[in-house]
């Protein structure tokens, strides 16, 4: 199923700041690269990212009343900052996915 | 290589006959249409995947592993803590985007299968496999890496194993012409990796083999027990059927092969049990002058020292990509991380796991791997952490990164490592580990109640079908196995051809 243009603003929103102040950022990637992406991504690779991308959006509501998307630059961090000391092996999970995408997003970039 | 027919061109039903049918063509199947098309038969190989060679060679991991491995990499395990099985999915399988690593099968492996199984020593002498690992050796160039274009990563690797007085030495690969591009596992940029497209496949084709891409085999056709062809579905959406006048060959890997013999309601023997493979972690660790472990040969040393134990250490040159983000932290902590990362060392731990796991498929014809890490190799592969952690301190290494959760994120110390090794966690979810190098899930064994192939690779109960993989392999290898699959799959060939000389 695509992306709809709103989940793809909360992906982005999520994916660079992940890796904030790089030279590129990955929310730069060209839908082509997305749609490689898809036709190659194993189902629970491609499910696991979606599921990623909906929790961490809306996990900051319950202590900033805003999803990720509507966070200022210092509570995203304080919010990512937080999720990468977690212990809970599904929230590892999350964060393992989300910093491959990113991660990988953004050495596309670079190497083009 | 020119491939005959691309199976996303094709919408409509299709059909093809030859003498035999390869299903696969990785090493396994590549070696074993070798040896039959230089018998004169007229052979096919049918491959799910795509070429990936030239042009189409990605610089970049994202759009390398959405090409050319199956699912992204990330085709995971069920168990408690799932764990990606890399594959590589192209024409010339696991060749294309391996580290090119060679190695001989071990003769105490070997000892093992033969004390296991005394007709094995019948079936495949040792000096058979020698003769045949020789001929892979000259016509794959496999050679030591050239210390010009190992690069840093590999260099401390050898610094730090010397240092502990292990034994250690550089990695004998299929290059030749290496430029130390450090893009092994993307596919090789300069055409220098001799993988099974650029050589044995290749060797093939030339003698009239033909190749069909982008064909998922469903099926092994067969009747009154003998097999007389395959089905197959087209990436374009087409109904492909071959028929196999001699005979069929399935060659897929330790994952499909049992599925298309399942789906093939083929079932004799323990189908799909005893999946084995070598589990390992990465270990990185940081040093106060630049690294660039993405540069260099990929994979270009080795240590062996501990291999009896069931441990070995290659260095592991990574994308970029991909080495970040392995790196800790999110946000700014992990862009400061990115800002460094080139003095960052990559190093592999691999294990020759005791757990067994199976290969089952689902109602639409998809294959599960069922595999987890029990305690004692998640002992083994703790102690490989820690050894791989104690040679980069020995190489000046200023922390390493052991990657175990519940443990310390940064190692400052080797003395903590000891603790490690001690006393490791013991819940597979501590770990993060990758399974590559998968075999025995049809395995070769003289007794039908134990194997689903015979000794001279021919399946216990139908006929004119042999399995040629590292499925049939008895147990896991301990080391890199492609050699070890393609002397192999050249016996197979030679036993299959002689099976055909004497059959009409």
């Amino acid at each position: 199923m695509p992306w709809t243009p709103v989940e793809q603003a909360w992906r982005d929103a999520l994916l660079d700041a992940t890796v904030p102040g790089q030279r590129h950022r990955p929310s730069q990637l060209p839908a082509e690269a997305w749609a490689t992406w898809e036709a190659g991504a194993a189902p629970l690779l491609r499910v696991g990212f979606r599921a990623t991308v909906w929790a961490l959006t809306w996990a900051p509501v319950l202590r900033w009343l805003r999803p990720f998307h509507r966070l200022d630059d210092a509570r995203r961090e304080a919010f990512l900052t937080a999720l990468a000391v977690q212990q809970s092996w599904v929230i590892r999970q999350l964060v393992m996915v989300l910093r491959l995408v990113a991660a990988t997003a953004l050495a596309r970039l670079e190497s083009r | 290589m020119n491939i005959a027919l691309d199976g996303a061109d094709v919408r409509d039903d299709h059909h093809g006959t030859f003498d035999v049918v390869i299903v696969g063509s990785g090493p396994a199947g590549s070696a074993v249409a070798d040896v039959l098309s230089a018998r004169g038969l007229s052979v096919l190989v049918v491959e799910d995947g795509g070429t990936y060679a030239g042009a189409e060679i990605a610089p970049d991991a994202w759009t390398a592993m959405a090409r050319a491995y199956r699912g992204m990499g990330a085709f995971m395990s069920r168990a408690r803590q799932p764990l990606p099985v890399v594959q590589g999915r192209a024409v010339g399988g696991g060749s294309v985007i391996n580290g090119a690593i060679s190695w001989r099968l071990p003769q105490d492996v070997w000892q093992d299968w033969v004390d296991a199984d005394p007709a094995l020593a019948d079936a495949l002498p040792w000096s058979e496999l020698e003769s045949a690992t020789d001929q892979i050796i000259t016509r794959l160039g496999i050679a030591p890496t050239d210390p010009a274009v190992a690069g840093r990563n590999n260099l401390l690797l050898a610094r730090g194993a010397e240092s502990l007085g292990l034994e250690h030495r550089p990695i004998s690969r299929n290059v030749r012409g290496c430029v130390g591009s450090g893009h092994c596992m993307q596919g090789c940029p300069n055409g220098a990796k001799q993988s099974m497209d650029r050589t044995l496949l290749a060797d093939a084709v030339g003698r009239g083999a033909q190749v069909w891409q982008h064909m998922r085999v469903t099926r092994v056709l067969h009747m009154h027990g003998r097999a007389t062809g395959v089905e197959a579905r087209a990436a374009g959406g087409g109904r492909v059927r071959i028929a196999a006048t001699r005979g069929v060959v399935v060659a897929a890997s330790a994952v499909q092969t049992p599925v298309v013999l399942w789906n093939s309601e083929i079932r004799h023997g323990p189908l799909g049990q005893h999946f084995q493979g070598h589990p390992g972690a990465g270990v990185l660790a940081r040093f106060d002058a630049p690294v660039r472990c993405w540069e260099g040969a990929t994979q270009g040393h080795e240590v062996t020292g501990l291999r009896r134990t069931g441990l070995k250490f290659e260095a592991l040159g990574m994308d970029r990509g991909v080495l970040a983000s392995r790196l800790p932290g999110l946000g700014r902590a992990l862009s400061a991380e990115i800002d460094r990362m080139d003095h960052y060392t990559s190093w592999g731990v691999a294990v020759k796991a005791k757990t067994q796991g199976r290969v089952t498929a689902t109602r639409d014809g998809t294959g599960v791997v069922h595999y987890g890490l029990g305690p004692e190799d998640l002992r083994t592969l703790a102690r490989g952490v820690a050894w791989a952690g104690r040679m980069a301190f020995a190489a000046g290494a200023v922390e390493v990164l052991p990657g175990v959760v519940g443990f310390d994120a940064r190692v400052t110390v080797p003395a903590r490592l000891d603790a490690l090794e001690a006393a490791p966690p013991l819940d597979p979810r501590a770990w993060s580990s990758v399974v590559t190098h998968l075999f025995g899930t049809c395995r070769m064994s003289s007794d039908p109640a134990r194997g689903v192939v015979r000794p001279d690779f021919r399946h216990h109960t139908t006929d004119r079908l042999w399995i040629a993989d590292s499925s049939v392999f008895p147990t896991n290898t301990g080391v890199n196995p492609q050699t070890s699959i393609l002397a192999m799959a050249t016996l197979a060939g030679r036993a299959i051809g002689e099976a055909l000389a004497t059959t009409p």
